[in-house]
C-alpha cells in the first residue's frame, strides 16, 4: 500500500510541478505585464460577425488568426486572459506528452514549449503598435494546440494509408485553417516516431510542399507567391530590417519538438544512467528559463508609457503623475517625449501645470526598439485627442486602423473623435462595432447618448474641456508626423478665448521659451483670471515672466504699457521665492562660470531641476518622434 | 448494446439517446414549419418603416439581386409581406431576405408592395406600405471597383473588385498584397474600361513595380508611362471607344488636412495636364498647356470626336517669391474652380483641337469635375461643388446633368443628398447610372444606382443590394470609382500579379 502510495506520488510529482511552474509563470505575467496585456487587447479587435469572420479568411490561417483575435478579447481582464492561455499552455503539455508517450522526468522537457510560447509573448514590446497580424498575441500558443490536437488522430490510427491520408489532409486543408503552422502539425506527426515507408513519406512531404503554392495560384489572389510559406506566421520586418532575434523564440518551438523526440526514442535508454535524465531535463528547462529572460522586454520606459495610456484612458491623472515618479525597473533611465507629454497632459487636466511641469524628470530619451517608435503610432493619437485636435487624431486613428489592422483603441478614438466634431453617423457607425464586442459594449452605450444630447459632453468629465478646446476656426494643415512640434506651435501661435485652450497657448510658449509668445499670451491669461476669488500667478508662469524681464530689460513692457521692462519690474507682485530662486540661480552660474553646459546641467539639477530657469537655459535639442 | 458513460457515471443507453435525438429534430423541425403569419390584428401607421437600406419607392432593374434590408424600428417580432400579381411571400425577423427563387419571381411584376408588421410592447403596427418598382430595362451583368479605406497616407489591402448585379457574387480583379510586403508597398487605382468590355481594362500600379497594367483581348502589358514629357504618367484615364487610345490626365496631386472639418482632407492638383497613349505604339503624346490651367478628369464622347474634362485657371494670389503655388494653392484652396471644356479630335491625325468652353462653373463660383456622357452622346452629367477637384471629400457636392442639345443644367436633386455624391457611371445602354455616395455616415463611400428615363429624369437610386442587409455598416472600406462592364475581367489575379512582376515597357 505505501508503495502504492510512493508510486502515485512519483507520477504526479512532474505534473504537479509543471503545473507550479505554469502558475508561477501566470503570477509573474500578471505582476510585471498586466497593464501591457490590457493594452494588448486594446489594440486588437474580434467582432462576432460573419464580415470578420470572412474578412480573416481571405488569408491561409484565416481560421487560426480569427480565433486568436477571439482569445485575444479575454486579456480585457488579464487575470482571465492571463488564466486561459495558461490552461492552453497545460494542454499543450499533456498532449505532448500523450503524443510523444513522455514518462517521468522526461516530462518535464514539455515544460520548454510553453517557455517558448511565453518567450514569443513577452519579447513583443513596442511591436505591440505595430504588428499586423490578426491575433498574433495568442497565434502561437493556438497554433501549437492545434498542431498537437491533428496530431491526436495520427497517434490513433492504426493503418498506413489512413495516416498517410490524414497528414496529407493536415497539411492541405490544414493550411487554408492554419496556415504554415499546419506544417508543425505535419512536423510532429513526423517525429512521433510511427513507422512509415519512406517513400510514402516522401510523397506526402511533397504534396505538402506543393499544397501552398497551388493555393497561391488558385485561392488566394491577395498572397504574395513568396510568402506562402510563411502564412499566418507574425512578421518582424520593419521597412527594410527584418529584425532577426524575434524569429528565435518561433524557431525554437520545432526545435523543442525535435528535442522532445529525441526524448520518446532514446529517453528508456538513457534511464539506465541514474542522475543522465534529470541532468538533461534540467538543463534544458535552465536553457528555456534563459532564452525567455533573454527575449523578456523589460524596458521601462516602455511599461511606463503603456501605463500612463492606460491611466489617462481612465482619466486617473494622480496616477499618471505617480507612474511618471515611479522607480524604474532597470537602469534609471530618462523619460520619452510621448512620457513627458502625457505628465504634461496629467498635469494640464488638474489645472497644475503652471506650478508642476518642470518638476518631473525631462528628457527626449528613444524608445528602445530597433526602428524609429513615433509617436503617431504610441500615444500621439490619445493626445491629439485630449488637446481638441479631432481632425487629426481621427487622421491618425484611420492611418493606423488601415495599417496595422483595426483595433478597439482605434475605434473608440474615432468615436470619440466623431463626437466632438458632431459627425454623428460616422460616430454611430464605430460605435455599433464596439457594441458588437464582449467587453466594450457599455463603453459605447455611454459615448451613444451623446448622439441623442450632444449636450451632455459640456457635462462629461473627460470631454468638458476637450469640447471647448476643439471649437478653434478651420485651416488645412499637416503634422508631418511630428505631433509634439505641431501641437507646441499651433498652441503656441494660437490665440481661443476659452479658459484651457488659452492656457495651452501660454503654455506651449513657455515649453518653446518665446519670449514674443509668451507675453501676449502670458497678459491675456492675467486678464482672463484676474477676477477669479483665488487669483494667483502659478510659479512657472511668475518666474518666466521675471526671467524674461531680466534677460530683456529695455523691451517695452507688455503689462505696462508705456514702459520698459525694467520700469515694469518693481510694479509686478512677484513672489519673494521666484526672485530668491532666479538670484540663487545666477549666483551659482557665476560660481560654475568654467563649466561646460553638459556639467552645468549636471551641477544645476539637484538644487535647480524644477525651475523654469534650469529648463529655459540648460534643457536643449530635446528631440522628439 | 454501447452504454455511455458520462462525468456523473449515469449510464445513458443508446436507444434512448436515440430516442432524445429524434425528439429533438421534431421539435427542431415544428419550430422550422412554424408558418410566417400576418398578425390578426393591428394598427395603421401612417410613418414609412424605417429600414436600411432605405429602399422605399426605388425603381430596381429585372437582373438586379434581391433587395435585402433591416427594420430599424423598435419592435421584438417582425413580419414583411411582399405581394404582386404572381402571389405573396412573407418573411419574419428584422433582417428581411428575399429568397432568389421568390425574388425572381417578384420581379416579374411592374411593381412590389412591401407591407412591414412591428411587434412592440404586444401591440401589432402594421407600417405605410411602400413600392419596389421594376424596370424591364436591364442592367450591365457587372460592376467593378476599387475597395479602399477613406484613409490618406496609408493603404493596405487593396483591391479592385467585380461584383456580379444578379446576385451577391464579388470576386478579386488584383488585390495589391500579391506584390506587397513590408519593405515594398503598392498602390493600385484607376481601373478603367473600353466601352464596358472586361477584355479591355487598365489600371495602375504604384510604387513597388509601378506601371499601367493594359490588358487588350488577352494580351496583358505592364508600361512605364513617365517619359519626362509629362507632368507624371498617367493618372486619370479614359479609353477612346473604338481605338487602341487612352487619354489621360497627368497629375501632381497633394494633400493637406482640415485640423477641424468633417471633410477632413483636401486633395489638390497643384499641376495636371491632359496626354494620350497610344497602345498600339507604346507612344505617349502630351498636350500640355501654361501651368497656370490644371486639365482633368478626361471622358471622350460616345463617337471618340470630342475629349471633355475639366479644367481650372489658377495663378498664384500670393506673388512674394518664398511663397511656392503649392503652399498657396493650400491657403486659397477654396479659390480654385474647375468648369468643363471639350477638345475636337482628329483620329487620322491624333490631334487636339483648341479648348471649348462647355459649362462655365467657375462664373457661377462652382467647380465642376468628372464630366461622363451617357451613351446616346446627349446627356453630360458632372459632378459639381463649390471648390477644388477632389469632390468625394466635399460635403456639398452634387451630381448634375447636361442636357447637350438644349445647354441647360439641372441640379439632379432627385438623386443628391445633403452629403457627397461623386464618381458616377453610366450603363451600356444610357438607362442606369451608378454613383458613388456619402450619404450614410459622410465617411465611407457607397454605390447607389438609378433609373434614367432618356428624358433628363432620374428615378429614387438605391444602394448596391448585398447578402447581409447591414454590410455596409460595418464594412470599413469605400467603394471608390463604381463602373458598368458587360460581364466578368476573366484575367485572374494571380496572372496580373505575375505580369506585374515582369519587366515593364517604356513608353516613347
Amino acid at each position: 500500500m505505501i508503495n502504492l502510495r510512493k508510486k502515485d506520488f512519483k507520477k504526479l510529482l512532474i505534473p504537479v510541478l509543471l503545473i507550479v511552474a505554469l502558475i508561477i509563470v501566470g503570477v509573474r505575467l500578471l505582476d510585471s505585464e498586466r497593464e501591457i496585456i490590457f493594452r494588448m487587447q486594446e489594440l486588437s479587435l474580434f467582432l462576432p460577425t460573419r464580415l470578420f469572420f470572412t474578412s480573416s479568411m481571405i488569408y491561409p490561417g484565416g481560421v487560426l488568426t480569427w480565433t486568436a483575435a477571439w482569445a485575444t478579447q479575454f486579456f480585457y481582464h488579464p487575470t482571465l486572459g492571463i488564466t486561459l492561455m495558461l490552461i492552453c499552455w497545460a494542454a499543450i503539455m499533456g498532449l505532448t506528452c500523450y503524443l510523444f508517450r513522455l514518462r517521468g522526468i522526461w516530462q518535464g522537457l514539455s515544460l520548454l514549449i510553453p517557455l517558448a510560447l511565453l518567450a514569443c509573448l513577452v519579447q513583443t514590446g513596442y511591436w505591440l503598435y505595430y504588428m499586423k497580424l490578426q491575433g498574433h498575441v495568442w497565434v502561437p500558443t493556438l497554433g501549437v494546440l492545434f498542431s498537437l490536437i491533428l496530431a491526436i488522430p495520427y497517434r490513433l490510427i492504426s493503418n498506413q494509408w489512413a495516416r498517410l491520408g490524414w497528414m496529407a489532409a493536415v497539411g492541405s486543408l490544414g493550411y487554408p485553417l492554419m496556415g504554415a503552422w499546419s506544417f508543425l502539425a505535419i512536423g510532429i506527426m513526423g517525429l512521433l516516431g510511427i513507422e512509415i515507408d519512406k517513400w510514402k513519406l516522401a510523397i506526402c512531404l511533397l504534396l505538402i510542399i506543393a499544397v501552398p503554392p497551388i493555393m497561391q495560384q488558385w485561392f488566394y489572389g491577395q498572397v504574395q507567391h513568396n510568402t506562402v510559406y510563411i502564412a499566418a506566421m507574425p512578421s518582424f520586418q520593419y521597412g527594410d530590417d527584418n529584425i532577426r532575434e524575434y524569429h528565435y523564440s518561433y524557431y525554437a518551438i520545432p526545435l523543442i519538438f525535435i528535442i522532445i523526440a529525441l526524448a520518446s526514442n532514446f529517453g528508456e535508454r538513457l534511464e539506465q544512467k541514474k542522475f543522465l535524465p534529470i541532468t538533461i531535463v534540467i538543463l534544458f528547462t535552465v536553457i528555456g528559463i534563459w532564452g525567455v529572460n533573454k527575449r523578456w522586454y523589460r524596458d521601462t520606459n516602455f511599461h511606463k508609457e503603456v501605463a500612463m495610456m492606460n491611466a489617462i484612458e481612465q482619466l486617473d491623472w494622480e496616477r499618471v503623475l505617480r507612474i511618471m515618479l515611479s522607480q524604474d525597473m532597470g537602469e534609471p533611465m530618462p523619460p520619452t517625449r510621448v512620457m513627458v507629454m502625457m505628465k504634461n497632459l496629467a498635469l494640464f487636466r488638474l489645472g497644475r501645470a503652471g506650478d508642476e511641469m518642470f518638476r518631473y524628470p525631462e528628457g527626449a530619451e528613444q524608445q528602445h526598439a530597433p526602428w524609429t517608435v513615433r509617436m503617431t503610432q504610441v500615444g500621439g493619437k490619445m493626445l491629439y485627442y485630449h488637446y481638441g485636435k479631432a481632425g487629426f487624431c481621427y487622421r491618425w486613428c484611420m492611418e493606423d486602423g488601415v495599417e496595422f489592422g483595426w483595433s478597439v483603441d482605434v475605434l473608440k478614438y474615432m468615436s470619440k473623435t466623431s463626437l466632438i466634431s458632431h459627425d454623428w453617423e460616422v460616430a454611430r457607425k464605430y460605435l455599433n462595432l464596439l457594441k458588437k464586442t464582449r467587453y466594450h459594449k457599455e463603453w459605447a452605450e455611454r459615448y451613444e447618448a451623446f448622439i441623442e444630447h450632444p449636450e451632455l459632453m459640456e457635462a462629461d468629465e473627460e470631454m468638458k474641456i476637450i469640447v471647448p478646446m476643439s471649437q478653434f476656426p478651420d485651416r488645412l494643415d499637416g503634422d508631418n508626423t511630428l505631433i509634439e512640434l505641431y501641437l507646441l506651435k499651433t498652441f503656441a501661435n494660437g490665440t481661443g478665448t476659452d479658459v484651457y485652450y488659452q492656457e495651452m497657448t501660454l503654455l506651449c510658449s513657455l515649453i518653446m521659451k518665446d519670449i514674443d509668445l509668451f507675453w501676449p499670451r502670458f497678459r491675456q491669461w492675467l486678464n482672463m483670471h484676474q477676477k477669479d476669488e483665488n487669483f494667483r500667478v502659478p510659479r512657472y508662469y511668475q518666474e518666466a515672466a521675471y526671467l524674461y524681464i531680466m534677460l530683456e530689460p529695455q523691451r517695452p513692457s507688455e503689462l505696462w504699457p508705456g514702459e520698459t521692462n525694467a520700469q515694469a519690474l518693481s510694479k509686478i507682485p512677484f513672489d519673494e521665492t521666484v526672485k530668491q530662486s532666479y538670484q540663487n540661480f545666477m549666483n551659482f552660474n557665476t560660481q560654475c562660470g568654467s563649466m561646460s553646459e553638459d556639467q552645468k546641467a549636471v551641477a544645476f539639477h539637484p538644487q535647480f531641476g524644477d525651475t523654469f530657469y534650469y529648463f529655459y537655459f540648460l534643457v536643449r535639442n530635446q528631440k522628439t518622434n | 448494446m454501447l452504454k455511455i458513460k458520462t462525468k456523473n457515471s449515469v449510464q445513458i443507453s443508446l436507444p434512448s439517446l436515440k430516442r432524445m435525438g429524434w425528439v429533438c429534430i421534431f421539435l427542431l423541425l415544428l419550430t422550422a414549419c412554424g408558418k410566417t403569419k400576418i398578425p390578426a390584428s393591428y394598427t395603421e401607421s401612417t410613418a414609412l418603416p424605417n429600414i436600411y437600406p432605405e429602399y422605399t419607392d426605388v425603381t430596381v432593374p429585372a437582373n438586379i439581386a434581391p433587395l435585402t434590408f433591416h427594420i430599424d424600428n423598435e419592435g421584438t417580432d417582425f413580419v414583411t409581406k411582399f405581394t404582386t400579381s404572381e402571389g405573396e411571400w412573407l418573411y419574419d425577423g428584422d433582417d428581411v431576405c428575399p429568397k432568389r427563387k421568390a425574388w425572381e419571381k417578384m420581379k416579374t411584376a411592374e411593381k412590389i408592395l412591401v407591407e412591414v408588421f412591428i411587434n412592440k410592447d404586444g401591440k401589432w403596427t402594421r407600417m405605410k406600405p411602400f413600392f419596389i418598382y421594376v424596370s424591364k430595362d436591364e442592367i450591365d451583368p457587372y460592376i467593378s471597383y476599387r475597395l479602399i479605406s477613406p484613409s490618406y497616407v496609408t493603404y493596405e489591402d487593396l483591391t479592385i473588385c467585380q461584383r456580379k448585379l444578379t446576385n451577391f457574387d464579388e470576386s478579386l480583379i488584383y488585390g495589391n498584397m500579391a506584390n506587397s510586403d513590408e519593405k515594398d508597398g503598392q498602390c493600385i487605382n484607376c481601373h478603367a474600361y473600353q466601352n464596358y468590355n472586361p477584355a479591355r481594362i487598365q489600371f495602375h500600379v504604384r510604387q513597388s513595380h509601378g506601371g499601367t497594367i493594359i490588358a487588350y483581348d488577352g494580351k496583358l502589358e505592364r508600361i512605364n508611362m513617365i517619359t519626362g514629357k509629362t507632368v507624371s504618367a498617367g493618372v486619370y484615364p479614359t479609353w477612346h471607344p473604338t481605338e487602341k487610345l487612352i487619354a489621360y490626365s497627368t497629375n501632381k496631386t497633394g494633400q493637406s488636412f482640415h485640423t477641424h472639418d468633417n471633410q477632413k482632407v483636401e486633395v489638390q492638383d497643384n499641376q495636371s495636364d491632359l496626354m494620350l497613349y497610344d497602345i498600339e505604339r507604346h507612344e505617349v503624346l502630351p498636350l500640355a498647356r501654361d501651368t497656370n490651367y490644371l486639365d482633368c478628369f478626361p471622358f471622350w464622347s460616345p463617337d471618340g470626336k470630342f475629349l471633355y474634362y475639366c479644367s481650372a485657371h489658377y495663378e498664384k494670389i500670393d506673388t512674394a517669391m518664398d511663397i511656392t503655388k503649392e503652399y498657396d494653392m493650400i491657403k486659397n484652396y477654396k479659390k480654385v474652380k474647375y468648369s468643363l471644356y471639350r477638345r475636337s479630335f482628329e483620329l487620322k491625325t491624333k490631334q487636339f483641337g483648341e479648348p471649348e468652353m462647355v459649362f462655365d462653373a467657375a462664373k457661377d463660383s462652382m467647380s465642376a469635375t468628372l464630366p461622363r456622357i451617357s451613351p446616346d452622346g446627349r446627356w453630360l452629367m458632372f459632378t459639381m461643388g463649390e471648390f477644388g477637384v477632389f469632390h468625394i471629400w466635399h460635403r456639398d457636392a452634387d451630381l448634375y446633368l447636361m442636357d447637350l442639345q438644349s445647354g441647360e443644367v439641372r441640379n439632379i436633386t432627385e438623386i443628391n443628398s445633403d452629403n457627397v455624391e461623386s464618381y458616377h457611371s453610366w450603363s451600356s445602354n444610357g438607362k442606369w447610372v451608378i454613383f458613388s455616395s456619402r450619404r450614410n455616415d459622410g465617411n465611407f463611400t457607397r454605390p447607389y444606382i438609378t433609373h434614367f428615363d432618356g428624358k433628363g429624369h432620374f428615378t429614387k437610386p438605391f444602394e448596391l443590394p448585398q447578402k447581409a442587409p447591414q454590410f455596409h455598416r460595418e464594412f470599413l472600406r469605400s467603394y471608390n470609382i463604381p463602373e458598368f462592364m458587360t460581364g466578368p475581367v476573366k484575367i485572374r489575379p494571380q496572372q496580373f500579379a505575375a505580369q506585374i512582376r515582369r519587366d515593364s515597357i517604356q513608353a516613347k
